[in-house]
């Protein structure tokens, strides 16, 4: 067990229930808790809602019925401002491919949060430059994000999750475009982000990414 | 309070510096965007700007021909206009200025007692009438004619009324249009008489102020104002006045509509095809913390930046062709406004798309099929 998890979840679904087209449900009264210092996998088959559900923990999308509550509020229904500002301070997104701006360089795709959160973008290039430091050593902050290889745009993808010290972090099948070798140096730093306390979850079809989790969610 | 108000600028300030960055890494649309803004305000100004000047000169020529221009005169016999009338109506509101002028009569060279030189009393000061060596109170003055006829060409000497009184000559005038036909006259400056004045001839600041001025010399002339006196606007002038700038600014009106519509289709389908090439883009940044509004700004904000750019480029070159082409510009007001609408015309445009990269559903655009 690790010794960061605490009894208190920072997230949790009630009764969520999603659906695209009326009376077609793809999630259906599902409940779940996200405690800090778990890594937790959301797994299943492909189109059983494993995106659905983790956006709609990320709050980037409303869930049909049911409650989303953070800090143990409920926000399922609560104003875009409020949505969008605990996405800018509390989460941290990967997704299955960077999805960088390759017309930038690499530290202001890290960055690229700082023009909706708070905090100057000087603060945010420090820390952006020290992630990226640690992260990936052998790329340059300013290199162009075009140049990158797909393992070492995840990792630029990881640092921009981390840059605004999230507590949550959300991964869309982040190991889906990578080699093993990269898959396994990039789920090893989510399973230690888990062990600094930050609760990480991950929506992947990947058995062996399900294997490093703590918890596991089977839609 | 200000520490809110310190936050919300500069959360607007980075936001405003993301939309910048956001122009440059599409340099197509930005190009395109601005293109279309420099295309607008040169063509708003090369065909309208130049009518407006052709406008501004027709409308001067007009103003030269007397729409600006009000008469008073008593009708015979009756003393309506006294002299102090003439202060009291030069400070109507929209009044340039206004001189009162007296009967004509004769005066006489001291030596040829058969000659008569025509005189004429004036009251009041008007640009029209210059005076070599300034106005002196109350004196006489020749005009180049008048004083060849007078036999005064130094512009020194005397004449002398039919009373026997003598008066010195102080110097020579030169009276341009509406008072051109006092050329023919010796003048003399308000010498103080109570006598009443013939006549009063205003000049409005502006057409426009023509029948405010007109409706208020009655009262300013006095008791006898309204019955002693025929009060004559240049109506038939003011009416060609206005038919030139209804017509004119109908036709302004038409091509300034006609190049803002291209302008805003043409802006609005480039914005909206970077939107869509760029539509992961947007989810991404939902993802990233940005409010629906935030895209908004920053979508706006992206096409705002080339546009200024484009703005400035359109007006400065329109200007220069317009300046090289007939040698005279337009009222400042014209291309600023220009300038000023073709901006928000792309704002306008970039709106439509703006909102639709708003309203996506981020799900669809970041999920990898």
């Amino acid at each position: 067990m690790n010794p960061m998890v605490l009894d208190v979840p920072v997230a949790t679904l009630e009764e969520i229930t999603f659906e695209y087209e009326q009376g077609k449900p793809i999630l259906e009264g599902l409940t779940a808790e996200f405690r800090a210092g778990t890594m937790t996998a959301i797994t299943g088959r492909s189109g059983v809602g494993k995106s659905t559900l983790l956006y709609i923990l990320g709050l980037l999308v409303r869930p049909s019925l049911g409650r989303v509550r953070f800090a143990d509020a409920d926000v399922a229904n609560a104003p875009d401002r409020v949505r969008s500002h605990l996405r800018s301070s509390h989460i941290g997104f990967v997704f299955q491919d960077a999805v960088l701006d390759t017309s930038r360089s690499v530290v202001d795709n890290v960055v690229e949060g700082a023009a909706y959160g708070r905090g100057t973008r000087g603060r945010w290039v420090a820390t952006a430059t020290a992630l990226l430091g640690s992260f990936i050593p052998d790329v340059e902050a300013t290199r162009s994000a075009a140049h990158l290889s797909g393992g070492q745009a995840q990792r630029v993808a990881f640092c921009r999750a981390l840059v605004n010290n999230p507590t949550v972090i959300l991964a869309d099948e982040p190991t889906g475009n990578l080699d093993p070798e990269t898959a396994v140096h990039l789920i090893g730093r989510f399973r230690q982000e888990a062990i600094n306390g930050r609760t990480v979850v991950v929506a992947t079809h990947d058995p062996w990414v399900v294997d490093q989790c703590d918890e596991v969610i089977e839609l | 309070m200000s520490g809110r108000v310190g936050e919300a600028l500069a959360a607007t300030g980075k936001l405003g510096f993301e939309s910048m960055r956001v122009a440059r890494s599409q340099p197509i649309v930005s190009v395109l965007v601005a293109l279309v803004a420099a295309a607008a305000c040169l063509s708003v100004l090369g065909t309208t700007g130049r009518t407006i000047v052709a406008e501004q000169q027709l409308l001067g020529a007009l103003d030269e021909s007397g729409a600006r221009i009000v008469e008073v005169r008593s009708v015979d016999g009756v003393s309506a206009i006294p002299p102090d009338a003439v202060q009291r109506v030069a400070g109507i509101s929209g009044v340039d200025w206004a001189v009162g002028l007296g009967r004509p009569f004769d005066l006489r060279p001291g030596v040829n007692l058969d000659l008569r030189v025509p005189a004429i009393r004036i009251v009041g000061v008007s640009p029209a009438v210059v005076i070599s060596d300034g106005w002196s109170e109350p004196a006489l003055y020749v005009s180049r004619v008048s004083a060849t006829r007078a036999g005064l060409e130094t512009g020194a000497g005397s004449l002398s009324m039919s009373t026997g009184q003598v008066l010195p000559v102080q110097g020579i005038f030169t009276a341009a249009y509406p008072l051109q036909e006092m050329n023919r006259f010796v003048v003399i400056k308000d010498d103080g008489s109570p006598d009443y004045l013939d006549r009063l001839v205003i000049e409005a600041a502006d057409s426009a102020s023509v029948p405010s001025v007109a409706a208020a010399i009655p009262d300013a002339l006095g008791d006898h104002g309204t019955a002693g006196t025929t009060i004559s606007e240049p109506r038939a002038l003011l009416d060609a006045r206005q038919v030139v700038e209804g017509r004119i600014g109908e036709y302004g009106r038409t091509v300034v509509l006609g190049v803002l519509s291209g302008a805003l289709v043409l802006c609005g389908l480039t914005v909206f095809s970077g939107v869509v090439a760029r539509r992961r883009d947007f989810g991404r940044r939902r993802a990233l913390g940005a409010t629906r509004a935030q895209l908004l700004v920053l979508v706006v904000g992206q096409s705002l930046w080339p546009a200024l750019a484009g703005v400035a480029v359109g007006t400065a070159v329109g200007l220069a062709v317009l300046a090289a082409d007939i040698n005279q510009l337009p009222p400042w007001g014209f291309p600023a406004g220009v300038a000023i609408l073709v901006a928000l015309a792309v704002m306008l445009a970039s709106l439509p798309p703006a909102i639709f990269a708003a309203y996506r559903d981020p799900l669809r655009v970041l999920r990898v099929p």
